[in-house]
């Protein structure tokens, strides 16, 4: 009995080492310089190759693409799953289950196929090569992450406050801002959170919708990944794996402020 | 109260987006398609042995990924409830984007990689050659370990989330009733968990059947996954190219289509099994 104990917490254990793993040889492979075999580590380590990549245009570029991208797809897509993710949540209508169904099919349909069909008519309206074109195919893949989570807090929540809140004289605008807003804020987070991660590591969409125009990070990292330079793609890794961090961090912190500010309530 | 009119105002915005999104993608993709074109392409035996081999590495990660998350989802549950830093650790993978993933494979089982020289110092290879092939190899493992690294921690967060919501008076009464601790999670816990677990194998089965950076980067020219082989055909500028990509994609949507059915059946088994307050079912 103790001895499968023993085994079971050895088995969780080396799991969460092996998934950390992967992101400390990164950072031994950002900071290491030539590094043949068969040695297991780096025979230098070097700080200033790293600063000469992180200084170099294209990245500054392409982070700030990136976080523009992702912040416009972040708010475009809460503005279309926060009522429909309302209406699935709270009422019973004909055509919820279709909704529903409709809005998982981005998972399910792969993004390479669904972009191929989109691309050709994107070409036709004019949308290829455009900020808007580019925004609008992100959203498509986060909308279902986004509507999820919102439709599960809009289920827990549900609609007695802002009823009462309107039956004691408030309007539709107050009802809102001083209810509806304060009570889905946490959901509203994650669902912003997922939104903007799904948007930062796009590669094939932007590829082919941004039409060479918008150079994102995923971008810039795989012509390095396909030659093989291990060491640049590992710097840009980072930078793209802390930037979406940073910023994750950052929005939460804003969200919280603003939140607790306003409403003098613990989130 | 509500006017019934409402939840489709709600609606609308997000179900017109999506409509017409996937309307134009949909009706361009088939338009100029005839029966013709997709006999030719069932016909072609690099299609055939595309969509075999797709199918077989989606069937591979998904069993590996979901019998393994499921295992660890227990054994999280036996010894791990309530350290933070597992959960933290096993959250990583899911953020962490498949391009990056990709790098630390390659990094890791490359014939150069990590592996090889540790068995370079345990004396089992004397050069990079002796290494088997791990990447860009015939058998797509390093493709298959990009996945397993996403979606065995993916699985096991979800089944750990699941099982904890089920309520545990029935490990209890299993218990009760001298129950050892494998019959408890084979007999009752394994039979609540189906319904999350038909969810996760359909989530990753579908990623690992439509993903196209992974096989993009790491597939070896032997053969192409279909997602692949579309792209390729569709940046091809020979005639009739662009329709026999179109033809490959037309197919992967069906087949994820037929996927997303089943998952929405199995969304309502899943809200069907949940435990409420009172433990019942």
């Amino acid at each position: 009995m103790k001895l499968t104990r023993r085994v079971v917490g050895l088995v969780v254990w080396t799991a969460a080492v092996a998934c950390v793993l992967p992101l400390v040889s990164l950072l031994v492979l950002a900071l290491g310089r030539q590094w043949p075999f068969p040695h297991l580590f780096p025979r230098v380590f070097a700080v200033h190759h790293i600063a000469q990549l992180l200084l170099s245009p294209r990245l500054t570029e392409a982070v700030i693409t990136s976080l523009a991208i992702a912040l416009l797809t972040t708010v475009l897509t809460l503005l279309l799953v926060f009522p429909a993710a309302k209406a699935a949540g709270l009422y019973n209508f004909k055509g919820r289950e279709a909704l529903k169904l409709l809005a998982l099919l981005p998972v399910m349909v792969p993004a390479a196929t669904f972009t191929m069909g989109l691309h050709y008519a994107a070409i036709r309206t004019g949308l290829v090569s455009t900020l808007l074109g580019v925004v609008v195919i992100h959203t498509v893949f986060a909308v279902p992450y986004a509507f999820r989570i919102l439709l599960h807090v809009f289920e827990l929540v549900g609609e007695r406050h802002e009823e009462q809140a309107a039956m004691l004289g408030a309007g539709p605008l107050m009802v809102f801002s001083a209810v509806t807003l304060p009570l889905v804020m946490p959901g509203m987070i994650t669902a912003a959170t997922m939104s903007f991660i799904i948007s930062f590591s796009q590669y094939i969409t932007t590829f082919m919708i941004g039409g060479g125009r918008f150079l994102t990070v995923p971008l810039l990292l795989v012509p390095h990944v396909q030659g093989g330079e291990l060491h640049v793609a590992s710097v840009y890794s980072l930078v793209f794996i802390l930037t979406a961090l940073l910023a994750l961090v950052l929005m939460q912190i804003l969200v919280r402020k603003f939140y607790r500010e306003t409403y003098f309530l613990n989130p | 109260m509500h006017t019934p009119s409402k939840p489709y105002l709600l609606a609308a915005p997000l179900a017109i987006f999506l409509a017409l999104t996937f309307g134009v993608s949909l009706s361009i993709g088939v338009s100029g398609l005839t029966p013709e074109h997709f006999y030719a392409v069932f016909a072609n035996r690099d299609f055939t042995v595309s969509l075999v081999a797709t199918l077989s590495v989606a069937a591979i990660a998904t069993l590996i990924s979901n019998v393994g998350g499921a295992v660890l989802a227990f054994f999280m549950l036996k010894v791990a409830t309530g350290r933070a830093w597992v959960r933290h650790s096993l959250q990583l993978p899911i953020i962490m984007p498949h391009l990056v993933v990709t790098i630390i494979v390659f990094h890791f089982f490359a014939q150069t990689g990590i592996i090889a020289r540790l068995a370079w110092w345990a004396g089992l290879i004397e050069h990079p050659n002796q290494f088997p092939l791990l990447v860009f190899d015939r058998l797509a493992i390093g493709i298959i370990l990009v996945y397993l690294y996403k979606q065995i921690p993916f699985v096991a967060m979800v089944c750990f989330d699941s099982l904890k919501s089920i309520s545990h008076r029935f490990g209890e009464a299993g218990e009760n009733l001298g129950a050892t601790p494998w019959q408890v999670a084979m007999w009752i816990y394994l039979p609540l968990l189906r319904p999350t677990l038909l969810a996760t194998i359909l989530i990753t089965f579908a990623f690992a059947f439509g993903a196209f950076e992974v096989p993009f980067l790491l597939g070896t020219p032997a053969w192409r996954t279909l997602p692949v082989e579309a792209y390729v055909l569709y940046t091809n500028i020979d005639p009739g190219a662009r329709e026999r990509a179109m033809t490959i994609n037309v197919t992967i949507a069906a087949i994820s289509l037929g996927l997303a059915l089943i998952y929405s059946k199995t969304e309502r088994l899943i809200a069907h099994y949940r435990a409420d307050g009172e433990g019942r079912i």
